[in-house]
């Protein structure tokens, strides 16, 4: 081949003319009518856009004519180089258009976890935007709701985020969002939280952005919400919820996200009733609990009823669905048996086909259609996978990811107890006091017999703490508090009118010499020859030191300092400041020893230790599991973290506590989420050993009864998770799609957003400034007088929802988010969502792209020259499917790669090739145009199976749609009418008319749900050729 | 109408130095540029050697035995340097103006010659088959362009150029100084351009997509010389222009700060004390020492006396830069103070003592009272569009005159050079006329 010139002269001293460079014609602008000579040479003046014009030889130039044919102009040799390729493939991937694609990868600074994109791969195929997300403790679950908040901000533009939790939960919140993933959010109460959404709603102010965190508690929708003249703020926010339910047009929170939705679980509570409003506000909603099948499976349906109350409308028909489910995972399973059992997934999908919920299931008979003819070809696998799990009933709206399925390295855990023998003196007192303690129990129940029992555990923490905290009246609550945790504080403060003086008298300390005590105080002696041995073992190993008792904590931190023991201490109630103190603990020269509560270190990481003591034990063995929860987390470099109990010996602690704790080997391994059981028994058990008229026999006998029930409710519990499981689906291959599409580089790296920015300045404003010093992922960027005006512009008419002073002043990007928490002032974080790369999209159009490349790139593919072909393939109906495709295909033999390969192959080359210097010389007479039309064939051949399976997926949807929104329109209209009945009933009018406009206007919002539906029942289906190219490997 | 198939355009930049030449390319259609190596050597001696049969050579082509070296040929061409130094040769009249242009074209010719064919080599791939439309430009002091010596250069180039393309360059001094005689009156354009040298340096950084509005200035140290401008640079609805309001070059660069210096430094050289011969290592061992050490400490009062003469030369030359600039209204009205980036450029841009000489020209000439921020140094930035290489990486200020040569004539941004731009005079003011004045008086009831 030969590069041609062209193919007739043209009018240098034209105006206006659309030209280009023949040798880089990505180059391209319009001609001034100015000429010039220089030597020989005939230059012509070319405006190639704001701000920039430059003289150009005549005969490097030639005429842009419009619908140039790809094929054509690479047969003529008019080949851009990579970064064309590079603009191409980024601005189609930063769109946020593409289904295929992972925008959330990498938004945060923490490591990457595949199972923390299943949720999200899920909530992009799911047609609800609603998901319970119940991964097991320390798997990650604000990441993944967050990980969804930025795809969704990537998507759907989506500007206002709310976040309900427990209350004592919200700073860590607030501290995770920032640290994590540089987003600025606010705490804010119900107050202020209904008088914005008024202002809201009132001005329908669509382009408001927010990112609120807020209490659950705070929130609770009252009973009688609906009752106006209730102006207290719940009231006021649930009447505002309950009067702007989502809209295709408005929502009032483009996301809502529930923490630790299990509160909600009770239909019978408030928090239930704000769950209900919320979601009907919220155009997408993720509940997050680790929680969700104990007891039985019917919590699990109380909170998927939650997610989608159309689809979960009775509890009987759930266990149904359960089981019409079954044959779909059985098919899953045999699909991804190696080798694949074919045979069996067909079985198992005509199975499904013979259940009412799928009768006539269009997805399905199509997945039945292709598994006749399927071959082992992995990528129609993935396909078929992908489809059958589209239709599991229950995997659009949960994902669950365990510890033992999810990750590949266990920590290990090395459990020793250090028994301990009291003092004489230690023995007499707690002799003396536990005696007390019983004969008061007789006739104590209740909070009170609480308050007793706390008492005696108080003891076995540490005498001498306990007798110093008795004598003060105040710090019961507190004590308390520290010690049940956030919702106990909730639910289980004592009433007013319980009459605890007696209890609290501190005449079981009167006489007692707690200095002698102090002095003599065997558990401590242990701890402090325990700091010292490690210290000298091991000096640099820094250790966390746990107790439930305040009081304990305090002692410990005094007598520690007084035996040069560096300390920091952390407990519940010190908000912000719990981070300073573990920052310090964390640097080198920070303390060694850290005292906490599990209480204080709720939401606190300490992955970065690997010895804890327990210095006392919980009766509970969830808080024993959370203190480990600390350390044996995502994170831990450790192969083996050591846990140290301290026991007294002959305590109820040493005596039944070790034993059970043992027994369930909560020390060797994670015993899941047992709370409610666990919590449950053991404290029945506490209250029951200390029954006066029993017998250290008896109690023994109690307490193996006990632990043989845990043991069994625990086996109880197992089964009944991994039967849920088995029915909601299993991840290794979602896992494996995951980690095949980072390696892929299906996902926006920050690397690639420099390079958009760096490859749009290339062509536009000159006089723009960036720098960069070598490998780093930061950017100094001075933007030039025009850019400045036209990002100024475009902040003032689109107000995109993160700020930015990139429009005023210098200032640095940083495009990497496992650098959020270095962000100093004037840093700004750089992702899709940000001002500066919405503007630069904004300003590209598809014309002034150019599409046809070469490029020579090193590479592990065989060495030669390969043809590529890139799609962009647009299926929508009622949702959109788009994605990139590619082909490739060898020109020494015309071998067509896979789509996995071209793609890979492709995408290096436009990350790291160089313009091919000289094609005609590269190619010799190779015929290029049969080589494209090998590779548009096969692309066409797999475009054309798509539609037909995108066909049937959008019939099935449609319906789901369909019915999904006459029964959410029949539930809000028939809660309409009987609210209207109720005040006719009771005669108060006034509240008649504005309910019937709500009637009205539910009417009309199924109306055009409906028309949506209908519209999108037919496939529109497009498919454009983004680019073609050759490619030489090296 | 230029329309050959399968072209490639290629500019060449020539550095043509007083002591060393060095060249860049450029690939015109693809606005890429890269340095050109002659045998692995990055620079070239700018030298010719004739023997004693008057046959002529230069270091890259194939020399003759006895031959001699005829350096500074540049200088020779505007006369306009202290030429004592400058060694006379019995064989040639160096002092006979045809003779000596003739020679610079015999070199330049070479040069260019020996330039397209180590092109070829570099880029076989990019070159093969395909008809190559070559051009050049070549670097002329900007004193000497902006002055009447401006036509000599020119017909020095567009001989050279003549010669090259029509393979006709002489062998012999006779032969060359007919042919230049001959050529003389062909007045007819050729693609080979002389260029400002301190624009050239200016177009590398304004070459640049960075490049922001603004007055700058731009010290070019080189070997011989330090060449200094300061320029304004201006877009207006997109097109480029550089205004020169004043330069200057002066002999202050390394080679003759080392010339200076050498008589006055001893080293132990191989075992004894002997007279530092090589002037590249006076330089680099006084310079090293004025970093290292203050003034008063230096290895010898006659050191630390020649050194201090010589920053007091250096930094009259950047003063006068500066405040001619400044006289000419590059600044326009200065209200409040005005920032001053300062380029550095050329291969001993990368000497402290020359950085911090250039800087210290703010304090030592007072030049806050001039309505300036302290001086902000920067070294012109790698180009974006230049092919690099650690060798490249690492030497391209000595390239940032070559470079810039490589931007084709009639692409480069226009260009004004010191002479069209008058001093402006100073507003005369009266003593109760100022921004104050009436306030001022105000305050004073009569």
């Amino acid at each position: 081949m030969m590069i041609m010139p062209p193919t007739m002269p043209w009018d240098a001293n034209a105006n206006g003319l659309h030209v280009r460079l023949i040798a880089n014609p990505g180059r391209h602008g319009t001609t001034t009518g100015r000429t010039r000579k220089a030597g020989s040479f005939l230059l012509v003046e070319v405006d190639f856009g704001p701000n920039e014009r430059q003289f150009k030889r005549y005969h490097l130039l030639e005429p842009v004519k419009p619908q140039e044919d790809m094929t054509d102009l690479l047969t003529k040799g008019r080949c851009g180089g990579p970064i064309d390729l590079r603009r191409i493939l980024t601005l189609a991937k930063i769109k946020g258009d593409l289904t295929n694609v992972f925008y959330s990868m990498e938004a945060s600074n923490t490591d990457f976890y595949p199972h923390q994109f299943k949720p999200v791969l899920k909530f992009v195929e799911s047609t609800v935007g609603r998901m319970l997300i119940a991964d097991e403790v320390g798997l990650g679950k604000t990441i993944e709701s967050l990980y969804i908040w930025k795809e969704l901000q990537a998507r759907d533009d989506a500007r206002r985020l709310l976040i309900i939790v427990p209350s004592m939960l919200r700073h860590k919140w607030r501290d995770d969002l920032q640290q994590r993933f540089g987003i600025s959010a606010d705490i804010i109460g119900a107050r202020d939280l209904a008088e914005k959404i008024e202002r809201l709603s009132r001005r329908q102010l669509i382009n408001e952005a927010f990112v609120y965190i807020t209490s659950l508690e705070g929130l609770r929708t009252p009973r009688d919400f609906h009752d106006e003249t209730n102006v207290g703020p719940r009231a006021r926010f649930a009447r505002l919820l309950d009067q702007n339910t989502a809209t295709t047009d408005l929502a009032l929170f483009d996301l809502t996200i529930i923490d630790e939705a299990h509160h909600l679980r009770n239909p019978q509570t408030a928090s239930h009733r704000l769950g209900r409003l919320v979601r009907d506000a919220s155009r997408n909603l993720v509940l997050l609990t680790a929680t969700p099948i104990q007891i039985e499976t019917g919590n699990l349906y109380q909170l998927l009823r939650l997610v989608d109350e159309e689809q979960f409308f009775q509890a009987g028909l759930f266990d149904e669905m359960l089981q019409a489910n079954a044959p779909i995972i059985r098919a899953l399973r045999s699909l991804w048996r190696v080798p694949p059992d074919m045979y069996a997934a067909r079985e198992a999908v005509s199975d499904a086909l013979d259940n009412r919920y799928f009768t006539n299931d269009p997805v399905l008979d199509r997945v039945l259609e292709r598994m006749s003819d399927a071959t082992n070809d992995p990528a129609t696998r993935v396909e078929l996978g992908r489809l059958l799990e589209s239709r599991s009933l229950l995997g659009h709206y949960m994902t669950r990811s365990r510890k033992r399925e999810v990750l590949e390295h266990w920590v290990e855990r090395a459990a020793q107890t250090l028994h301990v023998s009291f003092h004489k003196l230690e023995q007499s007192v707690y002799n003396a006091i536990t005696q007390q303690i019983r004969e008061r129990m007789t006739d104590t129940q209740g909070t009170a017999a609480f308050v007793l029992c706390m008492r005696q555990r108080q003891m076995a923490s540490c005498l001498v703490a306990a007798l110093e905290r008795w004598r003060d009246w105040d710090l019961l609550y507190e004590v308390m508090w520290e010690d049940l945790g956030s919702l106990s504080r909730q639910e289980d403060t004592p009433a007013d009118d319980e009459d605890m003086t007696d209890l609290l008298s501190d005449d079981i300390v009167a006489g007692i010499d707690i200095r002698a005590l102090e002095r003599v105080d065997s558990k401590y002696r242990e701890l402090l020859a325990f700091l010292r041995r490690e210290q000298s073992e091991r000096p640099a190993d820094k250790v966390v030191i746990f107790s439930f008792f305040r009081g304990t904590l305090t002692y410990l931190q005094r007598r520690l300092q007084q035996d040069g023991v560096w300390t920091a201490v952390i407990m519940g109630g010190m908000g912000d400041e719990k981070y300073d103190v573990l920052r310090r603990f964390d640097s080198d020269e920070g303390p060694s020893v850290l005292l906490s509560s599990e209480v204080g270190s709720e939401g606190i990481d300490l992955q970065f230790c690997r010895v804890m003591v327990n210095y006392d034990l919980p009766w509970n063995p969830m808080r024993v599991e959370q203190r480990i929860g600390r350390l044996d987390r995502l994170g831990q470099t450790a192969e083996q973290i050591s846990i140290v109990n301290l026991a007294l010996q002959d305590t109820i602690e040493d005596r039944v506590l070790l034993r059970l704790y043992d027994r369930i080997d909560l020390f060797g391994n994670s015993i899941g989420d047992l709370e409610d059981i666990l919590g449950e028994v053991t404290e029945r058990l506490m209250v029951q050993l200390l029954a006066p008229s029993l017998t250290d026999e008896q109690r023994d006998k109690i307490a193996l009864e006990t632990e043989l029930s845990i043991v069994n409710k625990r086996k109880e519990q197992e089964r009944l998770e991994d039967a849920a499981v088995n029915l909601i689906g299993f991840a290794d291959h979602i896992l494996d799609s995951i980690r095949d599409s980072r390696d892929q580089g299906k996902w926006l790296s920050g690397d690639e957003l420099m390079a958009l920015v760096h490859d749009f300045f290339a062509g536009a404003y000159p006089g723009t400034q960036l720098t960069s010093p070598p490998k780093s992922k930061a950017m100094t960027i001075n933007l030039s007088r025009e850019a400045r005006q036209s990002l100024d512009y475009f902040i003032r008419t689109q107000r995109p929802p993160i700020p930015t002073r990139l429009h005023q002043k210098t200032s640095i990007g940083l495009f990497d988010a496992r650098h959020t928490t270095e962000l100093e002032a004037g840093v700004e974080r750089i992702d899709t969502t940000h001002p500066l790369i919405q503007w630069i999209v904004s300003l590209y159009d598809t014309d002034s792209l150019y599409r046809v490349s070469a490029i020579d790139v090193r590479h592990r593919m065989k060495p030669g020259l390969y043809i590529f072909v890139v799609h962009k393939w647009d299926f929508s109906g009622i949702r959109a499917r788009r994605m990139l495709s590619f082909r490739a295909a060898r020109l020494e033999n015309g071998q067509v790669l896979d789509g996995r390969s071209s793609e890979e192959l492709v995408v290096t080359a436009s990350r790291n090739g160089a313009k091919l210097p000289n094609l005609p010389y590269a190619v010799g007479d190779i015929d290029l145009g049969a080589a494209i039309n090998r590779c548009e064939d096969s692309l066409n051949g797999e475009f054309a199976r798509l539609l037909d399976d995108s066909e049937s997926e959008n019939r099935q949807r449609c319906n789901a749609q369909e019915t999904s929104a006459r029964k959410f329109s029949e539930r809000r209209i028939n809660e309409l009418q009987d609210r209207l009945r109720r005040f006719r009933d009771n005669d108060q009018r006034r509240w008649i008319p504005m309910t019937e406009g709500l009637l009205n206007g539910e009417r009309a919002q199924l109306e055009a749900k409906l028309h949506r539906v209908a519209e999108g029942r037919g496939i529109d289906e497009s498919l454009e050729r983004l680019a073609v190219g050759i490619i030489r490997v090296r | 109408m230029r329309t050959p198939l399968n072209g490639l355009d290629i500019n060449l930049g020539i550095d043509f130095g007083t002591s060393y030449t060095k060249v860049c390319y450029r690939n015109v259609g693809e606005d890429k540029s890269g340095i050109i190596t002659f045998n692995g050597d990055l620079f070239v001696p700018s030298i010719v050697r004739v023997d004693e049969r008057g046959v002529l050579s230069t270091p890259i082509s194939s020399g003759h035995r006895n031959s001699q070296d005829i350096p500074f040929l540049k200088m020779r061409i505007g006369a306009n340097y202290n030429l004592r130094s400058v060694p006379e040769n019995p064989q040639v009249n160096l002092r006979d103006a045809v003779t000596v242009e003739a020679l610079c074209s015999y070199y330049v010719a070479n040069v260019i010659r020996s330039a397209k064919r180590e092109f070829k080599r570099q880029e076989f791939e990019l070159t093969v088959g395909r008809e190559i439309r070559w051009s050049a430009n070549v670097g002329v002091p900007v004193e000497l362009y902006d002055s009447p010596t401006l036509p000599k250069f020119r017909r020095v180039f567009q001989n050279a150029w003549r010669w090259e393309t029509s393979n006709s360059i002489p062998d012999t001094l006779g032969a060359a100084i007919d042919q230049y005689r001959n050529g003389q009156g062909e007045d007819a354009p050729t693609d080979c351009h002389a260029v400002p040298e301190i624009v050239a340096a200016v177009w590398s950084f304004v070459t640049s997509r960075e490049a922001q509005d603004g007055v700058y200035t731009y010290f070019d140290v080189g070997g011989g010389t330090v060449d200094g401008v300061c320029f304004k640079y201006e877009t207006h609805n997109g097109s480029r222009r550089i205004r020169c309001y004043s330069g200057k070059v002066e002999p202050l660069g390394i080679s003759e700060l080392a010339r200076r210096l050498a008589s006055t430094i001893r080293v132990r050289i191989a075992g004894r004390r002997a007279p530092l011969r090589s002037a590249a290592l006076a330089a680099a061992v006084a310079v090293r020492y004025e970093r290292k050490l203050s003034a008063d400490k230096l290895p010898g009062p006659e050191l630390s006396r020649r050194l201090k003469c010589y920053k007091d030369e250096l930094q009259t030359l950047v003063a006068r830069v500066i405040m001619t600039g400044k006289a000419k209204g590059a600044f326009g009205e200065i209200q409040g103070r005005v920032s001053l980036p300062i380029f550095l450029g050329g291969g001993g841009s990368r000497s402290g003592w020359y950085r911090n000489s250039i800087s210290n020209t703010y304090f030592s000439r007072q030049h806050y009272n001039a309505g300036f921020h302290r001086y902000e140094m920067i070294g012109v930035p790698l180009p974006q569009d230049l092919k690099t290489s650690d060798v490249t990486d690492v030497n391209f200020p000595r390239f940032t005159v070559a470079y810039g040569l490589s931007v084709p004539m009639g692409e480069a941004p226009s260009f004004d050079l010191p002479g069209v731009f008058p001093i402006v005079p100073r507003p005369r003011r009266r003593r109760d006329v100022g921004p104050h004045a009436e306030g001022h008086q105000a305050n004073y009831p009569k």
